[in-house]
């Protein structure tokens, strides 16, 4: 596992793009596509100022809170 | 759940969709923080000082409609429609409400980007060798998700690594430690803890005149049940103004154990691999706090805590 770890770094890189050799496994780590098909719901991130477009709007708020940002980190 | 049409439909028509950070919002002692509590008393989560975690569909004033906290996708948008019917039945007077000045904000638990600041998203995977390649692995019959974080840097900082690059040599122990203790983490399955300073036994970074970046990382538990050795290698550049322009940082290597809210890690020596790359932060997704922020002093000053 370490060989492929070497060989992969071990390549050097370009400035301001990702060499080939590390192309394939950048690939592999940035999310797919549809692993970020949720975001289009179009999540706010301030429940203050999703109250005020609530109230304007006349909609309920929908919250989605967990321990850990969910639109990050897990 | 959130990548059915179905629900998606839903949530974007019918709601105004919101997520939020349970660790500050269960703390925060300002109007957003009592307002927040307010709204999960009338459920099930009550406990003082205990986690509020779920799904709440409420009012604009705070009437709770709805609540679940079940993976079962079938019940959470049971739950949706049900708490709609609860909403249809409401007069319009309730469907409303005068929002106040959300007043002075609890600094000790609501994080603000620093001004002039700039975003550099990480992407984390777990990785497996397969045919001489590393691709993303696959766990239990699935792939996990990437995990995602932000790396935060103060105009400061930028200015200090443009500096650097007219000459080249070590990046700042801040931001090599920053990098290391709170980013080089396996976040695959939860939220991990940072790494320990006295952790950290080897994280030198070095920057060249034409913007190579590479460094080698060494980090172990004092227990020694949970480690990770890597190796950087990327670029950064910068505009005429001393902007950065670019930050793609490949970062690959092997991480062992599991922390308190990571359980379930592979056994032995596990490839992970980080992606850091800039983003101009236009979206909300893109401008929530790195997740080592709950310790924000440490997070700024990582080569003094």
């Amino acid at each position: 596992m370490k060989v492929i770890l070497i060989s992969l770094l071990g390549a050097g890189s370009l400035l301001g793009q990702w060499p080939v050799e590390q192309k394939a496994v950048i690939a592999e780590i940035l999310p797919k596509v549809e692993e970020t098909v949720w975001l289009q719901i179009g999540w706010r991130t301030d429940l203050w100022e999703a109250r005020r477009e609530a109230a304007k709007s006349k909609k309920p708020i929908y919250l989605w809170e967990m321990d850990g940002h969910p639109l990050g980190c897990v | 759940m959130f990548s059915k049409p179905e629900v998606q439909k839903l949530l974007g028509e019918q709601f105004i969709p919101v997520a939020a950070n349970d660790w500050y919002q269960r703390r925060r002692q300002d109007a957003e923080g009592h307002f927040f509590r307010s709204v999960a008393a009338q459920g099930p989560r009550r406990t003082e000082g205990g986690t509020r975690q779920g799904h709440y569909v409420f009012t604009a004033g705070g009437k709770l409609l709805g609540y679940n906290n079940n993976r079962d996708p079938k019940k959470r948008l049971a739950m949706m429609r049900d708490a709609l019917k609860k909403w249809e039945a409401l007069p319009d007077s309730k469907k409303t409400a005068t929002i106040p000045d959300r007043g002075k904000q609890d600094t000790k638990y609501a994080r603000e980007f620093p001004k002039g600041g700039t975003v550099v998203k990480v992407h984390s995977r777990a990785l497996e060798g397969k045919d001489g390649q590393l691709k993303a692995a696959v766990i239990g019959g699935n792939t996990p998700l990437a995990a995602v974080d932000f790396l935060w840097l103060k105009k400061e900082e930028v200015a200090a690594l443009h500096a650097l690059s007219m000459s080249g040599g070590y990046f700042p122990d801040r931001l090599a430690e920053r990098i290391a203790r709170f980013h080089l983490n396996d976040s695959i399955r939860g939220e991990p803890r940072p790494w320990k300073r006295s952790e950290v036994q080897n994280c030198t970074l070095t920057l060249t005149p034409s913007g190579e970046v590479t460094g080698t990382i060494l980090i172990k538990s004092r227990d020694e049940k949970m480690g990770y050795e890597g190796a950087l290698s990327g670029t950064i550049s910068f505009d005429k103004n001393g902007n950065l322009q670019s930050f793609n940082f490949l970062v690959l290597g092997l991480h062992f154990g599991e922390g308190q809210f990571t359980r379930g890690a592979r056994p032995g020596d596990s490839p992970l691999g980080h992606v850091f790359s800039l983003t101009s932060a236009t979206k909300p997704e893109d401008q929530i706090p790195p997740q080592g922020m709950h310790w924000e002093q440490g997070y700024w000053e990582a080569e003094k805590h």
